[in-house]
C-alpha cells in the first residue's frame, strides 16, 4: 500500500523529536540514529494500521520505545553506555560548566528506573503533556504524574548530593 | 487550647503557626501534599529543581534542533523505492 504525502511529510517532520527523544533515552549518539532509522522503518510498514487523523508523534513514539526496550532487552544497556559515558567524561574535562552539568544530568538520567526516566524526558524534557505521555507508555495519566513527580524528586537527590561532594 | 495535631510541641514557631492551623476547617488540609514544594521541610530545592528543568529541556533541544542527517533523507528514498516496486 502506498504511503500517503501526508504520512510521509507528518514522518519527516517528527525525525528532530524522534531523535531528540531516542538520544534523551539511551544517551548515545549513534545508537539514538538506529533507533529512529528502525523506528522509521517499522512506521513505514505499519502505516496501514494508523488512523490518520489521530497524534502521529505519539504514535511514532511509541514505536521508537517498544524499539529502544526491545533492544535493550536482547543487547543489554549498561556496559555500552558504562563505556560510552566514560569517553564522554573525559572529553568535556576543562570543558564550560554547562557542559559538565549535562554530563552529571544524563548519568542521573541513566540510574532512574526505565519507567521513571521515560516519564521525565517525555513530559520535563520534550515539554509533552500528561495525557500524551501516558498514551506512549500505555499507563493512566495518574500514573504519569507519579512517575514524573518521583524522578524530578530523584534527580534532585542525586545532582543536589552531586553539588555538595563537589563543594566539600 | 491543647493542639489535636500534637505540633504545639515542636518549638515555639510551630507553636505559633499551629493557632494559624486551628483556623482551618480541618488538619487534613495542611498535609505535606497540599503544600508547595517550597514549604516543605524535606522537598527537593527549587533552586535545583529549575536547573534541572532548565538541563532537561537543553538535553532535548540541542538533539531536537539539529538539521537532520542525509542518512535519513537516504532512507525514505529507500522506503519510498520499496513501495514502488510492490
Amino acid at each position: 500500500m502506498a504511503v500517503s504525502q501526508q504520512l510521509r511529510d507528518g514522518l519527516i517532520g517528527n525525525i528532530p523529536s524522534l531523535r531528540a527523544f531516542a538520544y534523551s533515552l539511551c544517551g548515545n549518539p549513534t545508537r539514538a540514529d538506529d533507533l529512529v532509522q528502525e523506528t522509521m522503518v517499522k512506521a513505514w510498514a505499519n502505516f496501514s494500521s494508523f488512523q490518520e487523523g489521530t497524534n502521529l508523534r505519539a504514535w511514532l513514539f511509541t514505536i521508537l520505545r517498544n524499539e529502544f526496550y526491545s533492544q535493550m532487552r536482547k543487547k543489554g544497556r549498561e556496559v555500552e553506555d558504562a563505556d560510552g559515558m566514560i569517553a564522554e567524561r573525559q572529553a568535556v574535562l576543562g570543558n564550560q560548566e554547562s557542559h559538565i552539568e549535562l554530563e552529571e544530568l544524563k548519568q542521573a538520567l541513566n540510574q532512574l528506573p526505565d519507567d521513571q526516566r521515560e516519564a521525565i524526558i517525555l513530559v520535563g524534557a520534550s515539554g509533552m503533556a500528561y495525557e500524551e505521555a501516558a498514551a506512549i507508555c500505555g499507563v493512566a495519566v495518574g500514573t504519569m504524574k507519579s512517575r514524573v513527580s518521583r524522578a524530578r524528586k530523584r534527580l534532585a537527590e542525586m545532582l543536589q548530593r552531586d553539588e555538595f561532594e563537589l563543594a566539600v | 487550647m491543647p493542639c489535636i495535631a500534637g505540633l504545639c510541641k515542636m518549638d515555639g514557631g510551630a507553636a505559633a503557626s499551629c493557632g494559624e492551623l486551628m483556623k482551618k476547617p480541618t488538619h487534613s488540609s495542611t498535609s505535606a501534599g497540599m503544600l508547595p514544594d517550597g514549604q516543605r521541610g524535606h522537598g527537593p530545592d527549587p533552586v535545583v529543581e529549575e536547573a534541572i528543568g532548565r538541563q532537561l529541556r537543553k538535553l532535548y533541544d540541542d538533539v531536537a534542533s539539529e538539521p537532520v542527517p542525509d542518512r535519513f533523507a537516504e532512507l525514505l528514498r529507500q522506503l519510498e523505492q520499496q513501495d514502488g516496486k510492490g
